[in-house]
């Protein structure tokens, strides 16, 4: 009999990292966390597969050496973002626009904060080096890139210690020659340097916007590069030999040599997993339609998926830097179970933007935290074991969250401990509501019509309170929550998104022009895809980027063809559906104004082999059985009442669950409210129904 | 459209919410509007303002503070105008500087939200149209002396009535734009933003019942008043008076702004009747104007914590008397008030503040400058090259300037690859210019020098203050180089005019470049390393590191001379 082979998701997190592997042969899979190492994420990917190896009584280097693929989400990119220690970058652009990415058109967050300071600088002023040349508006040369002044600016940021360089000509998207021309210098002068061309990691119109991803991408990819080079030596040292895939911004999955030069891709290499799973599993449940929540300790991230396809993101900022690559449309809010309950000078009840964070955390921690945060309210209002947070692995302290809850809000404002907590929680769930109800009505959507899919530490104790907020009738809780996003992993497909600007307006677009275009982006896409191992099936997905003349944000639009030559009836229905399009999304069209194409837009799929999630026959419908103990937990309204209380691990598919009830699954607490009802269905998912 | 009766008791935490849910819907119309309109001043100069206003037209929720001077007194006035006649599906415009508005271009609509028979609420946009009459595009006339120069005045009219629009009515605005098919479509995006409002607010009225969300109409501003009045605290109580003043074009007189401020412990009162008589000049503002550029002078030093709203005017009043250039009366020309004198209203108020409460930043503007080109034989167009004047930041206590300053504009700066395939100019230079951030402890933001090139056929506008203007340092900083204007060929004539009016090009070449931010604390006590990151990045010169804030720097400018900048400084007092 062949020896089992394994697959790994792992997603790198802040504090944890979480681990999904499957072994053939067997159904199912194991999924567990171990705490991250910080600045050591391979230790702790390796610490991960020791896990593995003892659940399954192996020994960690067989099962490396039997390890087909390991699916690695990470948090390297983001992490350099938000501490700003990404490699020595300098840029090349246009004589005279060196100062594009410090200027970001002109755009502050804000308009009366007068103490923001600056975004910290990626490239100093000093390595933003203008050289002569000029593209013209219609792609002409106007004037001939000087090699000389390249070289000596290429000699000048080598000598100043540069190690990355970023290069932005203006209307390089229409000719990338000059842009193609210094890369072939900086190989020659300074070939240990990481170079990276706009006109190759977005070529698109609007120079600050391409600019600033460009320089993200220079700043960002020699680190996880570096990253990714000693994590791969590391495993194959301890005798792995299988393939090893990262997680994309764009929701698939590409190697390790596509990702290491393309750090701008990414940056949302851990969330993206989660909103892949969310999407296989609601669709295997039969939800097609629906809102991601993550809820960590810090952040509640949102995203919008219609009928099994996720929103793609057109506005993206991370860490005050533009990007504008395709990216799943992830919308993100300072608010999570560490977020902090103040009192502002107008007597107001505050929830956040501080945080507490893992350390020193929310009061209940008793790690010498002394401010309230949402997790010591979702104590106080029962919804938490104190004897079985993380599954038992740490208690919490009642005591300590009353106090916080004592003396910094309910003094202060005159209520009881228990309406604080209440508050808190309702200005939280409110914040949540108002993130859920804007990645759908922003985008046309009616969030009555989705099902919410509440995952993250905490995301299943307040989902039946912002269900009920927005009118939302289905939640789903899978039962590997909490470990969402390395599933994800296992369940994600090869992909490659591209974009490219083809400006015309509706009556004058050269079809041949377009077909070649995409037939360009094919070729490259498709290239990429199979130097990543991919050998399946190709998928091709197209859109075009269309607004109404005089218009400045776009609309995405789906280019439905059955070939891969667009026809002119192709192009027509196209331009018919953004008309259609427009009005889903502001309530209005105008199909007797011309329109414009702005950009196109390709993704390349190749199918992998997923994990399957094994089903389980239907167990009848009472529960009681799970029920361990009651308590009294607090229902919106009513006040306190006591709640059953189900150990979670004791549900069999078709047990039902009536609110009020707390569900605790050893990495999730699931709350149940009055006038809702769970059923945990055949595929491991809690389908929690509410009535009004 | 019957509504259910209460649903729940309102406590605080719920009005709370509600006031966040309000000011959440102005953010989405907004954000509607600038994702729909097709015109650039509202998708790109983000020039408009949306607003959830209660029965007496007071602002209870907006998207964009700097208006909220003029978001209240229009709709206050239009709220009166139509007391006993305002019906479902009604929807009013106006423009009048005598019912709250200001210039010609800036259209307000707004429209009822009725719960049975009274309304409880109305949402009100003010959005810069394309174009509204007057001599020139956009209103833009430098030599206007009166409004009727600059655009048509349109009292409040009902553009719907009970859902049914006035084609008397909208035939008539339209008649009087140079772009009607633009101005038509302009007007169908506020609308349908305006109903998005409507749609969410009947939204919250179904969850928490008309009683309660009128509720949390009075909560929102008392919260604010509650705000403005805690963050006071520690002000000092006095008398405070501060001036600014602007330079006519092109006869260099000079019109002053001053602000007479009465702080007390729980009101700021404010007045501008010593303020320079109305000008013959496009430059006066409108009492609503002067109270929205004081009411931003105030909310800046709470920072963005603060929401603006009424409840701001429960705690500030702005007076002036009729017919100053800050009470613009009788037809007065108002057309660049959004940038002078509303510059110098917002500065004369900012100086007065700071004394009361200790200076913590600088001035919160730059001069600004009218200046666009045309084809010769196409008076409809307007190239809008003050686009391009950008000037710097000035220092905070503790931070350096950096950026534009944010307080007289929510405007983003064009894609050049955009405004080339747009325009027929083309931007040759965008980029900062050495020594020109004001020097300081904390220096300001460099000004940018942008370099145009324009066709031969065209005609040129410009009107500013000339090369005198300039921010003004804090605290012992410096100021701000002055801003520059320069033809390729200087020995050209009009390169120092400051006023011309669809006249000849002098050159194809034009060079402008904005104000620099002022400094803010003594120059001599900022960290010689900071000094030399600014030589090292050309911010500043070796020379001005050593003029302005006696640092000495060696090895061709690569580091600093400790010794000798010790000296320098004692020798320059420092």
């Amino acid at each position: 009999m062949p020896e089992a082979a394994y697959t790994l998701g792992v997603d790198v997190g802040g504090t944890f990292t979480d681990y999904v592997a499957t072994r053939s042969g067997e159904h199912g899979f194991f999924k567990g966390k171990v705490p991250t190492r910080p600045h050591d994420e391979a230790t702790s990917v390796l610490e991960a597969i020791r896990s593995v190896a003892d659940h399954f009584s192996e020994d960690p280097k067989a099962v490396l050496q039997r390890m087909q693929t390991i699916v690695l989400g990470t948090t390297v990119v983001t992490n350099t973002m938000l501490e700003y220690n990404g490699a020595k970058t300098g840029l090349i652009c246009t004589k005279g626009f060196r100062d594009t990415l410090e200027l970001r058109r002109g755009y502050r967050e804000s308009l009366f904060d007068l103490a923001l300071p600056p975004p910290p600088a990626l490239v100093p002023r000093r390595w933003r080096l203008g050289v002569t040349e000029r593209i013209d508006s219609d792609g002409a040369v106007e004037t001939a890139l000087d090699e000389q002044e390249v070289r000596e600016v290429v000699r000048s940021l080598k000598s100043d210690g540069v190690e990355s360089i970023a290069v932005c000509l203006l209307f390089s998207f229409l000719n990338p020659a000059h842009e193609r021309r210094i890369r072939e210098i900086v190989v020659e002068e300074h070939p240990d340097c990481f170079v990276c061309l706009s006109c190759e990691v977005l070529p698109q119109i609007r120079e600050f916007e391409r600019l600033s991803t460009t320089v993200v991408n220079a700043y960002t990819s020699p680190k996880l590069r570096n990253y990714l080079s000693r994590l791969k030596s590391r495993l194959v040292a301890e005798g792995f030999a299988g393939a090893l895939h990262v997680m994309q911004s764009n929701g698939g999955v590409m190697d390790v040599e596509y990702t290491a030069d393309h750090g701008v891709d990414a940056v949302l290499s851990g969330p993206s997993g989660g909103v892949v799973a969310s999407l296989r599993l609601g669709e295997q449940s039969g939800y097609r339609n629906l809102i991601t929540a993550d809820m960590g300790g810090t952040s509640y991230d949102v995203c919008l998926i219609h009928d099994a396809k996720p929103e793609v993101g057109v506005d993206q900022w991370i860490s005050r830097y533009r990007i504008a690559v395709p990216l799943l449309d992830i919308h993100t809010i300072g608010a999570g179970g560490g977020s902090i309950g103040w009192v502002d000078s107008g007597g107001a009840l505050r929830v956040g933007p501080q945080s507490a964070g893992a350390y020193p955390g929310p009061a209940c921690y008793g790690r010498g935290g002394e401010l309230p945060t949402v997790t010591d309210a979702n104590l106080v209002l029962g919804y938490m074991d104190p004897a079985r947070f993380l599954g038992g692995k740490m208690s919490l302290d009642r005591g300590n969250a009353e106090k916080a809850l004592e003396t910094h809000l309910a003094k202060p404002l005159g209520i009881s401990v228990e309406d604080a907590a209440v508050g808190i929680a309702r200005i939280a769930n409110n914040a949540m509501s108002n993130a859920l109800r804007y990645v759908s009505v922003s985008r046309g959507r009616d969030p009555r019509d989705y099902a919410l899919m509440a995952f993250g530490g905490a995301g299943a104790i307040s989902a039946g309170v912002q269900a009920r907020d927005v009118g939302i009738k289905t939640i789903l809780v899978p039962r590997t929550a909490s470990v969402l996003s390395a599933l994800g992993g296992l369940l994600s497909d090869f992909k490659v998104s591209k974009i490219q600007s083809f400006v015309a307006r509706s009556g004058a677009i050269d079809l041949d022009k377009l077909n070649e275009v995409y037939s360009a982006m094919y070729e490259e896409a498709e290239s990429l895809l199979r130097s990543a191992g991919s050998d399946g099936d190709v998928h091709l997905y197209r859109s075009m980027d269309i607004h109404y003349v005089g218009q400045v944000q776009e609309v995405i639009v789906p280019l439905r063809s059955r070939t891969r030559r667009i026809t002119p009836v192709n192009l027509a229905r196209t331009l018919r559906d953004f008309h259609d399009q427009h009005e889903i999304l502001y309530a209005f069209k105008r199909p007797d104004q011309p329109v414009e194409v702005v950009s196109a837009r390709l993704e390349l799929v190749v199918h992998r082999d997923h994990l399957e999630i094994p089903s389980e026959p239907f167990s009848g419908e009472n529960s009681e059985h799970a029920i361990v103990t009651r308590r009294p937990i607090y229902v919106d309204r009513v006040g306190f009442v006591e709640a059953p209380i189900y150990d979670g691990t004791l549900l069999k598919p078709g047990n039902l669950v009536t609110g009020p009830a707390v569900i605790h699954e050893p990495d999730t607490t699931i709350v149940i409210y009055d006038r809702q009802e769970a059923m945990l269905d055949q595929h491991q998912m809690y389908v929690i129904e509410v009535v009004d | 459209m019957a509504l259910p009766v209460d649903k729940v008791e309102i406590n605080s935490i719920d009005l709370e919410i509600l006031r966040r849910k309000l000011v959440a819907v102005a953010g989405e119309m907004g954000l509607q509007l600038r994702k729909t309109a097709q015109s650039v001043e509202i998708n790109s100069e983000l020039d408009y303002a949306t607003a959830i206003v209660d029965r007496s037209g007071a602002v209870v929720a907006t998207d964009n503070p700097l208006q909220l001077g003029t978001l209240s007194g229009t709709a206050r006035a239009v709220v009166n105008h139509f007391r006993f006649n305002m019906r479902p599906g009604d929807v009013v415009v106006t423009n009048a500087p005598e019912y709250g508005g200001t210039r010609a271009v800036d259209l307000a609509v707004i429209a009822p939200l009725f719960v049975g028979n009274s309304a409880v609420l109305y949402f009100v946009i003010r959005a810069r149209m394309p174009d509204l009459g007057g001599m020139y595009v956009g209103g833009f006339n430098p030599e206007a002396t009166e409004f009727f120069a600059e655009g048509v005045p349109v009292t409040p009219l009902k553009l719907y009535r009970e859902g049914r629009e006035s084609r008397d009515v909208m035939t008539t605005l339209l008649l009087n734009s140079r772009f009607p098919d633009t101005f038509r479509l302009t007007l169908d995006s506020l609308i349908a933003a305006m109903r998005t409002g409507e749609k969410r607010v009947r939204d919250l009225i179904g969850g928490y019942g008309a009683d309660a969300l009128r509720a949390a109409l009075n909560h929102a501003q008392a919260y604010v008043a509650k705000r403005i009045r805690a963050e006071m605290r520690g002000w000092a109580v006095g008398s405070y008076s501060a001036e600014s003043a602007l330079v006519r074009a092109p006869s260099g007189d000079v019109v002053h702004v001053r602000a007479d401020v009465i702080v007390s412990e729980d009101s700021i009162r404010i007045d501008f009747s010593r303020s320079d008589p109305q000008a013959a000049c496009f430059v006066n503002s409108t009492l609503s104007n002067t109270m929205g550029f004081a009411a931003t002078a105030v909310l800046a030093e709470f920072g963005e914590d603060v929401p603006a709203n009424d409840g701001l005017f429960q705690v500030i009043s702005v007076t002036c008397d009729p017919g100053r250039v800050t009470s613009s009366t009788s037809g007065g020309a108002v057309g660049f008030s959004a940038a002078h004198c509303g510059a110098e209203i917002l500065e004369s108020v900012s100086r007065a503040l700071r004394v009361a409460r200790s200076a913590i930043h600088g001035d919160l503007s730059t001069p600004r400058m009218l200046l666009s080109c045309r084809p010769g034989d196409d008076r409809r167009c307007r190239v809008s090259l003050e686009t391009w004047v950008i000037g710097g930041a000035s220092a905070s206590a503790g931070l350096d300037g950096w950026n534009r300053p944010a307080l007289l504009s929510r405007s983003i700066l064009p894609s050049v690859e955009e405004w080339e395939r747009a325009w027929p100019v083309s931007v040759r230079k965008l980029e900062f210019v050495t020594d020109t951030a004001g020097a300081g402890r904390w220096r300001g933001a460099p000004a940018t020098e942008a370099v145009l090139r324009t066709p031969d056929s065209h005609l040129i506008t410009l009107w500013w203050q000339g090369p005198v203007s300039q921010t003004h340092g804090t605290a012992g900083g410096d100021a701000g180089a002055s801003p520059r204007l320069d033809w390729d060929d200087a020995a050209n004539s009009g390169a120092e005019s400051t006023l011309i009016v669809d006249g000849p090009m002098p050159a194809n070449l034009l060079r402008v470049v904005g104000a620099g931010g002022a400094g803010f604390g003594p120059a001599i006590s900022r960290d010689p390393t900071s000094v030399l990151a600014d030589v090292l990045d050309g911010i500043v010169s070796i020379e001005a590191a050593a003029e302005q804030y006696g640092v000495v720097l060696s090895s061709k400018g690569r580091a600093v001379d400790a010794k000798a900048t010790a000296r320098r400084r004692a020798a320059k007092g420092g």
